[in-house]
């Protein structure tokens, strides 16, 4: 078979898979610009998000199912950030960093505990019921197959990340989590509660991740150990895309997915999950503030 | 009384960097703080600010006690201050600097915020004004878009004094308002202070610059190796002995 005729659809599986980086790469961000602290649990919000969700909706709905889920992740998020990050501010960054590993090795040890170790189907949001189980649409477009969950996934994603530039930007809440990462004693003498900014920024990181795993869980399927590939796969993004720095994140979320899944389908499959850290280390050695950030912030 | 301290103690290991201060700053005066270096004076705004906890001693704000509260909750009462090195948030826009002085007194919660669209909207557009209206205020309208870090340091110590005031404060606190200020912009910051004071807003002053100190303030309290030698108008501190003797004492040095 002609490999160059599968570049369409690899190409749209890259950019669903890209999507999930790029939300997971924003909570990196956020949680970075209020902490310092790069919070290696954050792919385990997308698992807690799909595994609800795929658990809740073989037996409700799908209008039950997501706001559960969503729930469920802003409370994992909240945990982190008032029986962890909080209590041990006195430590250094790197030890937080390395205790947030923990805390996702934690996440996933009871997730594997609740639901088990097998992957967990989840149909998707607007299929069509067909003998007992739903088959999703299908779009035909430039040679390649679209499933509307994977539209889904864009759509959802396109919409967190604009929500989240106008929250940053324009509502006073936002503006005031801004300022505390700028300038944390500026933040406080204003009357700005640290403590109350750095809980949000969890819950709003563990939200998102949390909205990514619902959406892609009809696509991937829930599965415990899902969020570390995810969660690695977003780091390389907000990385390359510049620790901070929303709109990079998301671009070099969206171009790791498409050159992952293009590694995977033309050359070697077996390498695919190597691509991301290849990409990384190359770039860390000749541009370590990243690839889409202005080279001298003036 | 707004400000009161009682015998207020900060210790730093062995060292008494601020030693059973007592001193009240009544509404509406503006009060400096003088004395010669490492005398505490600094350390004193830190704690009456909540950036510092206090060894022992009492700080009370309108007659309640805040000792043992954080920088939020004591600008929630009502006092707001700037630094001696200007803490702006240097990203983000002149304007956007002083919104985020309304934080203390605007009631978006984060729920609410998120959940009271309208409401909020409507809140946002107050807030914008008030900040539009305190750069006014301070001469900076026109630098209004600029990010905070282009401003040149005299202009960024009139932006964190314009966001000092966006939180409504009945007390300002100011560290060392006048240092690397040029001899003109020192009496337009007094003439701002002036203004500032008609508008009913309590100072409480730290400076070196004596003569700027004895043209704003109402009452001057020296402190010397963390303790108040003397208070009184500026008239009487002048003549001080004690006074005098502390500053030769420690030019002596």
């Amino acid at each position: 078979m002609d490999l160059l005729a599968q570049v369409p659809q690899l190409v749209v599986s890259g950019i669903t898979l890209g999507c999930i980086y790029a939300i997971v790469a924003v909570g990196f961000s956020i949680i970075y610009s209020s902490t310092q602290v790069i919070n290696f649990a954050q792919g385990e919000f997308v698992m807690i998000g799909a595994m609800v969700a795929a658990v809740l909706l073989a037996k409700t709905s799908l209008l039950v199912a997501f706001p559960a889920a969503v729930a469920s992740g802003c409370l994992a998020g909240a945990l982190v950030a008032l029986f962890v990050l909080i209590p041990l501010k006195r430590a250094s960054v790197i030890s937080l960093i390395i205790i947030t590993i923990g805390t996702s090795i934690m996440f996933r040890g009871l997730a594997q505990l609740f639901w088990g170790e097998s992957a967990i189907p989840a149909p998707p949001f607007t299929g069509v019921a067909v003998q007992g189980y739903v088959e999703d649409r299908e779009f035909h477009l430039f040679g390649a197959y679209i499933r509307a969950q994977e539209l889904w996934v864009i759509g959802v994603t396109a919409l967190l990340v604009v929500g989240m530039h106008v929250f940053f930007r324009y509502t006073l809440v936002g503006q005031a989590m801004r300022a505390c990462a700028i300038n944390q004693l500026g933040a406080r003498i204003v009357g700005i509660n640290a403590r109350r900014m750095i809980t949000a920024s969890f819950i709003m990181a563990a939200g998102l991740g949390a909205v990514a795993g619902v959406v892609v869980s009809p696509v991937f399927y829930a599965k415990c150990n899902m969020g570390t590939a995810l969660g690695l796969g977003g780091f390389c993004a907000a990385v390359l895309g510049g620790l901070g720095n929303f709109a990079g994140g998301v671009a070099a979320g969206i171009i790791l997915g498409i050159v992952e899944s293009l590694t995977g389908g033309l050359l070697w499959s077996d390498y695919k999950d190597a691509v991301a850290f290849v990409i990384l280390l190359v770039i860390l050695l000749i541009r370590p503030e990243g690839v889409l950030r202005k080279r001298a912030e003036a | 009384m707004l400000v009161e301290t009682k015998a207020l103690t900060r210790r730093f290991g062995g060292l008494v960097a601020v030693d059973q201060v007592d001193f009240q700053v009544r509404r509406g005066q503006t009060k400096a703080l003088i004395g010669p270096n490492g005398a505490g004076k600094t350390t004193l705004l830190n704690l009456v600010s909540g950036l510092l906890p206090a060894s022992s001693g009492d700080i009370l704000i309108r007659g309640r006690s805040v000792v043992s509260c954080g920088p939020h909750e004591i600008a929630a009462l009502g006092l707001a201050r700037t630094f001696q090195n200007v803490q702006l948030f240097e990203n983000m826009t002149v304007k956007e600097n002083v919104m985020v002085g309304c934080h203390a007194w605007s009631k978006q919660g984060i729920a609410s915020g998120a959940l009271r669209w309208i409401g909020h909207w409507r809140e946002e557009k107050l807030i914008e004004q008030e900040a539009e209206r305190q750069l006014e205020f301070v001469g900076l309208s026109d630098l209004a878009d600029f990010p905070a870090h282009s401003l040149p340091f005299g202009k960024q110590r009139m932006l964190e004094i314009a966001r000092a005031l966006a939180s409504r404060p009945q007390v300002l606190l100011l560290d060392e308002p006048a240092s690397g200020l040029s001899t003109r912009e020192t009496s337009e910051l007094a003439e701002l202070l002036r203004q500032i004071s008609v508008r009913g807003i309590t100072i409480l002053l730290v400076d070196h610059d004596m003569q700027f100190v004895m043209d704003i303030s109402d009452e001057v309290v020296v402190l010397d190796q963390g303790r108040k030698i003397a208070e009184g108008t500026p008239a009487e501190i002048q003549v001080n002995p004690r006074v005098i003797a502390a500053y030769l004492g420690a030019e002596a040095k």
